[in-house]
């Protein structure tokens, strides 16, 4: 069969472009002999100075590969990865409930031994470690931790007359008056980010029920029926359907996190519960940056129950860091986690320059440059020395029961389910989870396991 | 009637339709016409003067016609949205689908319309209740499959994924368009001893000409715009076609309307510009073939 | 409404209705088959690799409380029992019902509307058929955030109205249906419009005799006449209804409260979020099922009713 020029001519475009289409991917099979690591970076600051002080600075046995994802895919593309047999050689999670599928379907290398040669049950807050065991073995390392705090702007209260709530009545206090004037009392909402309800959930949980029901609801030992739980929620919605949250329902589901920052800032807003991710975020809404002379502060939540202790403070593990199953360097692997994790200096080191998420390492004032931002430094330190300890939704709950709890309490404040009703669901849900083996430890209120 | 709108289309000759008698609509349909025309364009302007608005202006002013034009905004978004190899990605996506497509299509539309292939009927079949899955559904045992076969992170790999989702559509649409066209000048081609792969090309495809552009235009879009397949086999950013890109961009910079105006603009413009070039093909082509009349 | 994966289903499944294949001629029918078939093969090839395969395997996790990652573990039809029982489900089903309804409506009336009104000028017709047009070929994320800023509380029309329409758990399922059919009417009135230019103008005639005004000779004539089109354009409005994604997702992920959660928004999150792939499955497996039922209808009552297209 002979082809005309034209037909020739066609197909041959065809079969030249298909090696240069495949020549501009890239390989998934391994070319490269150190240790792949993925990672998602909130802002570009962040990103350079990992990429130069923990990444090209370190001069272990073998190199660093960093390879960006975005931050909204980053989970997913890890899952997906591993779910075909590839995925980096250090794998990031948001918390130990996905570690927990993760280890369940084998995909990680158990840390115990490393643990023990590099000393981490030292170097590490106990807490977090036992977050981090499954089944007795040490699974991850927390490589990032987190807690819930309350942010205000010192001028808007000083402005009014308020000063920070220690309690349950000066805060309903002030939100009252708030309102009144039609400020908005907490800047929230979950517009750009759907969990973001968990943030309240996770305040009322544990300031309004106690982290010592808490404790016993995540060991199941008390239902998520159980009336202080239920109290908890009821409350919360209360507040929500005031419009204390966000300054109304309706605008609580569309309103970004710049905007909660902006409205901090310009006094429209008094208060912000979110957690200490946030202080990294705020720096361009406040001050030179932002062509406004706002400042701001922050302060720990308070008990809105009076059995609640006075100072709790809700962890989270915002990242763990575990080891492929399938890294063919595990050792390179781990004293690499050790480089990361560890040091307080280079941890606190971070904090001060980027505001990078530290490993929970004790920190004192000592540790960090004299360059670090007074309010950043103050609260890891108080961290560092936290009595009492509450727990965050998405690193103690498993993982259904945590989707269901962000999705569902939205359905609560808009009186399509009633407290009772949500907290039936959860428990349905967590049950089965507990007897799946797929609900993390959580250490005692007083920071140790037990 | 049918045959007569079919075979206009057909013909080489590509002169106006049949005229329809224009009752004279008074002024009222005009108005409403051009009502419709303002809704439908309206906000794609008013997107492109908050594009060349400063943040501040746009919260005063968010309707109007801009006081200075911020150019500048287009040059921030095209760097901060990493614009440049978006628009390249995508160049490299849509090109190898839109190649891909013609040729998968052409050949199987032809074999179907023309060679007898036996079972057409069900296979036609076949191809519609398939297009009418959910996508989201196989994107993990897919994604199992293209890591197993090296094809992951790869744009030729999006690209093959794009051929298995988009050709189906365009055979049919290329096969109903084939069986329009008469078959004399094929015959005459077969009886002087011509083979089938030489018939295709020589005869069919030239015919067949609009059909392709149609296709072309059509998968050309669709690949442009697709979002969901390309997050999640691209893995680089430095190969995430445009519509990934300025999605990151959107949901990082949420409350920034002008600078995700911009690079709404800037996203839409080649396909814009390719579409006003071609629209009289690209509208003529997806209506005319084979959908008018009864 | 439909995403752009899925260009003009509109001639695709016309296709379906239309051929049966002709007698045979008296050339060697062995030899055109065997050649046909490998005519065929680079579509089958890349249909079985990313289509069928993936899809066999989805229908297999749907047997499985498979999470994503690890292992599968066969439960038979749990997943679909769970189902049945499931109030997001039910919740989300409800909503694309609504969705369906909504689609099968105001756009195909818009869209009539337009393409007779355009049959009905002399001048301008083509100009306002590409304004109509341009909404269509901007990628849902661009529309999406056109709307979202259009909207928005703080500097839109919102704000005029005082109404946060995506925030709204009454408002927001209608408004991102509205953001959708914004993009996609216009689509329909090109498709009617090129039906519309074939029919026959003596009819025309013949009813203005008759004393017909504009409207009863829409009702009589055109109507009646681009029947297979318009009834072609409601089955596949229903099937891409019930598949409908990127403006949930974009706009409102299925809130605010689950008010605008539909089938696909769920199963992308059960997938993704809850980790339960295997029930994610079943719900994409109920969709696929939902469509051929839609499918096989429509061509049962085509058949019945003797049309042809």
């Amino acid at each position: 069969m002979t082809l005309s020029r034209r037909g020739f001519l066609a197909l041959s475009g065809v079969a030249a472009l298909t090696p240069a289409l495949a020549a501009c991917g890239g390989d998934a099979r391994r070319t490269f002999d150190g240790i792949e690591y993925w990672a998602a970076f909130p802002d570009d600051a962040q990103r350079e100075y990992f990429q130069a002080e923990r990444v090209d600075a370190f001069t272990g046995s073998a190199p660093v590969q960093l390879t960006i994802k975005p931050s909204e895919s980053i989970g997913r593309l890890v899952q997906t990865a591993l779910a075909a047999g590839a995925g980096p050689d250090l794998i990031s999670t948001a918390g130990p409930a996905q570690v927990a599928a993760y280890a369940g379907a084998g995909y990680l290398l158990p840390l115990d031994e490393y643990a023990q040669q590099y000393g981490w049950n030292g170097a590490l807050a106990p807490w977090a470690l036992a977050a981090s065991r499954m089944d007795g073995k040490l699974l991850s390392l927390p490589a990032g931790y987190e807690s819930m705090i309350l942010l205000y702007n010192p001028a808007t209260l000083a402005t009014n007359g308020w000063s920070v709530p220690t309690n349950r009545a000066e805060f309903e206090a002030i939100c009252t008056e708030a309102k009144a004037k039609d400020m908005i009392p907490v800047a929230a909402g979950n517009g750009d980010f759907r969990p973001a309800s968990e943030w309240a959930v996770t305040f009322a949980l544990n300031h309004h029920a106690g982290p010592t029901a808490v404790h016993e609801v995540l060991a199941g030992r008390i239902p998520w029926t159980d009336p202080v739980i239920v109290d908890a929620i009821a409350q919360l919605s209360d507040y929500f359907q005031r419009g204390w949250w966000g300054g109304s329902v309706e605008d609580y589901f569309t309103t970004g996190f710049p905007s909660m920052y902006a409205s901090l800032a310009s006094g429209e807003a008094v208060f912000m519960i979110t957690g200490s991710w946030a202080l990294s975020e705020l720096g361009p809404y406040f001050g030179e940056e932002a062509g406004n002379d706002a400042t701001w502060d922050w302060a720990p939540l308070f008990p809105l129950r009076d059995d609640v202790p006075a100072q709790v403070w809700d962890l989270g593990i915002g990242q763990t860091m575990s080891i492929n199953s399938k890294c063919p360097i595990p050792d390179a692997a781990a004293e690499y986690l050790d480089f990361l994790e560890t040091d307080p200096g280079r941890q606190a080191e971070g904090i001060a320059e980027v505001g990078l998420q530290p490993a929970p390492v004790r920190l004192t004032a000592a540790d960090f440059p004299d360059s670090v931002d007074e309010r950043q430094s103050r609260l890891y330190v108080e961290l560092s020395n936290a009595a009492t300890i509450g727990y965050t939704t998405w690193t103690f709950c498993p993982q259904q029961t945590d989707t269901e709890l962000y999705t569902n309490f939205d359905k609560v404040f808009t009186d399509l389910i009633t407290p009772h009703e949500y907290c039936a669901g959860l428990d349905k849900i967590f049950r089965k989870e507990l007897a799946l083996g797929k609900v993390p430890a959580a250490p005692a209120p007083d920071g140790l396991a037990r | 009637m049918t045959t007569a709108t079919l075979e206009g289309t057909a013909r080489p000759r590509s002169g106006p339709r049949r005229p329809v008698t224009g009752r004279g609509g008074g002024p009222v349909v005009h108005v409403v016409l051009c009502l419709l025309a303002l809704f439908s364009l309206g906000p794609l302007v008013i997107f492109l003067f908050s594009a060349l608005k400063s943040q501040s202006e746009l919260a005063t002013n968010p309707l109007s016609f801009p006081a200075e034009l911020r150019w500048d905004n287009f040059a921030t978004a095209w760097e901060q949205a990493n614009m440049a190899a978006g628009l390249w990605n995508s160049l490299v996506v849509v090109f190898g689908t839109v190649v891909g497509v013609c040729v998968i299509a052409g050949c199987a539309a032809y074999a179907m319309a023309r060679l007898e292939l036996p079972g057409a009927g069900a296979f036609i079949t076949y191809l519609l209740v398939t297009s009418s899955l959910p996508t989201q559904m196989f994107l993990v045992p897919l994604f199992y499959l293209w890591t197993n076969v090296n094809l992951y992170n790869t744009l030729f790999g999006l690209v093959v994924i794009y051929w298995g989702l988009f050709a189906p559509f365009a055979t049919l649409l290329l096969r109903s368009f084939m069986l329009s066209i008469p078959k004399e000048v094929e015959e005459a081609a077969r009886i002087d001893g011509a083979g089938e792969l030489r018939v295709l090309v020589q005869v069919v495809l030239p015919m067949a000409a609009p059909g392709f552009l149609t296709i072309a235009l059509v998968t050309a879009l669709s690949a442009y715009n697709e979002f969901l397949f390309a997050v999640t086999f691209i893995q680089e950013s430095d190969y995430l076609p445009v519509s990934t890109t300025f999605f990151s961009f959107q949901q990082g910079f949420s409350q920034d309307y002008t600078l995700i105006g911009a690079a709404g603009v800037i996203m839409v413009l080649p396909m814009l510009v390719l579409f006003l070039a071609l629209q009289r093909r690209f509208i003529e082509g997806v209506s005319s073939s084979g959908l008018g009349g009864t | 409404m439909m995403t752009t994966t899925t260009p003009t289903a509109t001639t695709a499944a016309r296709a379906v209705l239309a051929g049966r294949p002709e007698r045979p001629r008296r050339s060697p029918v062995r030899r055109r088959t065997v050649v046909a078939w490998a005519f065929m093969l680079p579509l089958i090839l890349t249909n079985v690799l990313v289509v069928l395969g993936p899809s066999l395997s989805a229908l297999y996790y749907s047997f499985t409380d498979w999470s994503g990652v690890g292992e599968a573990r066969w439960i038979g039809l749990d997943n679909y029992v769970e189902l049945v029982g499931d109030p997001e489900f039910l919740n989300a089903f409800w909503h694309n019902i609504v969705w369906t309804v909504f689609f099968l409506v105001v756009p195909m009336v818009m869209g009539l509307f337009g393409a007779f009104a355009l049959t009905r000028i002399r001048r301008f017709r083509l100009l306002f058929r590409v304004a109509f047009f341009v909404p269509y070929i901007v990628a849902s994320v661009v529309t999406a955030a056109v709307w979202e800023n259009l909207l928005s509380s703080d500097v839109g029309v919102g704000e005029a109205f005082g109404i946060n329409f995506l925030g709204n758990v009454d408002l927001a399922l209608p408004t991102v249906a509205f953001v959708n059919n914004w993009a996609w009417w216009g689509f329909l009135v090109v498709i009617f419009l090129a039906a519309m230019q074939g029919v026959d103008p003596s009819l025309y005639e013949a009813a203005a005799l008759d004393g017909a005004g504009p409207f009863r000779q829409f009702w009589s004539v055109t109507l009646p006449s681009i029947r297979p089109t318009f009834m072609f354009l409601g089955l596949m409005t229903i099937i891409w209804s019930f598949l409908s994604f990127d403006y949930v997702y974009i706009l409102t992920q299925g809130g605010p409260a689950g008010s605008t959660d539909v089938l696909s928004t769920l199963l992308y999150r059960e997938a993704f979020a809850s980790l339960r792939a295997g029930y994610a499955s079943a719900i994409g497996i109920v969709m696929g099922v939902i469509s051929a039922i839609v499918v096989a209808a429509y061509l049962i009552i085509r058949k019945r009713k003797d049309w042809a297209i």
